[in-house]
């Protein structure tokens, strides 16, 4: 008998909870119903007004801003909310900035997040409803250059490579940019022609019945930014992403900030604030009380544990314990509930998991089928103390 | 702007001692360490011109409370120097030992508030394996796209490998309030 045989886990290896790793994992969201509610509701009115959501989710480490952003990807897709009109088109982008990091890295991460291949395929859906793919690219992007670039997506050769990374706001020589008959590099007029881009592709998503996202994760790297200019770059950048004229390249990020006033400084600046608004930027906090600490561990375990197995488990071998609680004992149950309470800074998802994790982990260690409290007071120690 | 490399950022190939350089990179992390997993079938005291010593790796840990989780073979009379680690590393209280004889990988994780960075490479955290054989390791730096590599590897390390029933516990973490 394997780990997960032991604990009659449902078709995984552990409690941990990754979306990034396991995709179907997206679909949970365990023990915060307000907060969630609160999450979803700005989300399906940001549809209606700017027309596409534009939200902060800050919190600690630990506090499960990864699995928020999943969730609501999943939440948006399982079906999608009415005020959402379209298929939503989401892309999870995972932010890296250093000192000297500018907008083109961040419009180059975004762009090799989203993908040639995506913008193509809504390129050639275009290709197939309109008679004159000059007019419609004209409607639908702002720019001779971008509009250029954007047909030759569709070109044969070396072309669509050459436009993507054009796009994509590599410097392309003189040579490259007359043969996509460009008359510039993108950038070179600045961040919000980068921005640009992004907006253009959101209106060409939106005539193949798609509404594009982007879900940025640890966006604190931003403060890693030490360069001025660099920094101005970047802030010009997501002043033009939060303008309420884009309504159709959206985003959620998502920095580590413990409090507000945490946030990455170009979020807080009153340009941004007024453009997001004040009510678009939602913290996640550790579990507030004990009882949503039971909530988050019962749900995790009903989920987690395949309950007919456990069930035959609990009545051929006789053993202490109920299916609520399985494989904790009642006692184990609550003894981690209090220990995952009594700091409130440290009742987090991530302490939570790794708790519920390592109490296994040392119960399977001495084969014993139940987590007792005696396995929950060495274990809870550690992670909580 | 980002210069095109042939790597991307997040990954790094060592081919010059790359056991050492994880050391290095671990003593001189200045990041809160939360992890440090130690995945190696034979672990030595890391003297004799080693740049970083098990003794240094053992002081780190226990002044900044690291927890760690070492995982190797059963030490046996031909490294003697590996009974002495184990025996070093035992003396901690936020170590957790394992042996399991069936291990072959090397494996060094190492988890910081926020980022991290682990090897994953030929190399035993021996002083011979450093000193005087050719070894090659990636690097994989917990950012951008390295993020998901360095879940991946940590839930190998952290999770499977220690919950496989070769891995039998020989010495679990006690920490003293």
């Amino acid at each position: 008998m394997d780990f997960k045989q032991w604990f009659c886990l449902k078709g995984r290896d552990s409690f941990t909870i990754d979306a990034q790793v396991n995709p179907d994992d997206a679909r949970f969201y365990f023990g915060r119903p307000e907060k969630l509610k609160e999450l979803e509701t700005q989300l399906r009115k940001g549809f209606i007004d700017p027309g596409v959501p534009k939200m902060f989710i800050y919190g600690s480490y630990g506090s499960g801003k990864t699995q928020t952003l999943y969730h609501l990807a999943y939440y948006l897709q399982h079906p999608p909310p009415r005020s959402l009109k379209l298929r939503p088109a989401i892309v999870h982008v995972v932010l890296e900035m250093q000192s000297k990091s500018n907008h083109l890295d961040w419009h180059l991460q975004i762009m090799e997040a989203l993908g040639k291949e995506t913008v193509s395929r809504w390129v050639d859906g275009l290709f197939g409803t309109v008679s004159s793919m000059d007019e419609a690219l004209a409607g639908l992007l702002s720019d001779y250059n971008i509009i250029n670039a954007v047909k030759n997506l569709r070109g044969g050769g070396e072309m669509p490579m050459l436009a993507w990374r054009w796009l994509a706001g590599h410097r392309l020589p003189a040579t490259d940019l007359q043969r996509l008959q460009l008359t510039r590099n993108a950038g070179d007029v600045g961040a919000a022609d980068m921005v640009k881009i992004l907006v253009g592709f959101g209106h060409l998503a939106e005539t193949n019945g798609e509404k594009l996202m982007f879900f940025m994760d640890e966006v604190e790297q931003f403060q890693n930014i030490s360069n001025p200019d660099c920094f101005e770059a970047v802030h010009n950048y997501l002043r033009q992403l939060a303008e309420p004229k884009n309504s159709s390249a959206g985003f959620i990020m998502s920095p580590y900030a413990i409090t507000v006033d945490d946030m990455p400084q170009m979020m807080m600046r009153g340009d941004i604030r007024n453009r997001i608004g004040a009510i678009n930027y939602i913290e996640i906090p550790p579990l507030p009380s004990v009882e949503d600490i039971r909530a988050f561990l019962s749900e995790l375990l009903a989920n987690f544990i395949d309950r007919r197995a456990a069930e035959d488990r609990i009545q051929q071998e006789g053993l202490p314990v109920t299916l609520d609680t399985y494989p904790f004992d009642a006692e184990a149950f609550e003894r981690l509930c209090d220990y995952a309470s009594q700091d409130p800074v440290k009742a987090l998802p991530r302490n939570i998991i790794k708790a519920v994790n390592e109490s296994a982990i040392s119960a399977w260690d001495v084969d014993k089928a139940v987590i007792d409290v005696d396995t929950v007071n060495e274990v809870a120690s550690l992670v909580f103390g | 702007m980002t210069t095109e490399t042939a790597l991307p950022s997040y990954l790094e190939i060592v081919s010059d001692k790359p056991v050492e350089r994880f050391l290095r990179m671990f003593i001189l992390s200045a990041k809160y360490v939360e992890e440090l997993i130690i995945i190696s079938p034979i672990i030595g005291m890391l003297r004799g011109g080693v740049s970083v010593s098990m003794t240094r790796v053992i002081d780190r840990i226990d002044r900044e409370r690291i927890k760690t989780y070492v995982i190797t073979n059963e030490p046996s009379p031909e490294h003697p120097s590996h009974a002495q680690a184990m025996s070093a590393l035992k003396q901690s209280n936020y170590t957790e030992i394992r042996y399991n004889d069936s291990l072959h990988a090397k494996v060094y994780i190492c988890r910081t508030r926020g980022g991290g960075f682990a090897l994953l490479g030929s190399g035993n955290l021996t002083e011979t394996s450093i000193q005087r054989r050719i070894e090659i390791g990636m690097v994989i730096f917990r950012r951008g796209d390295g993020v998901l590599l360095f879940q991946e590897l940590s839930r190998w390390g952290l999770e499977r490998l220690r919950s496989v029933r070769g891995s039998i516990l020989v010495k679990p973490m006690t920490v003293r309030r």
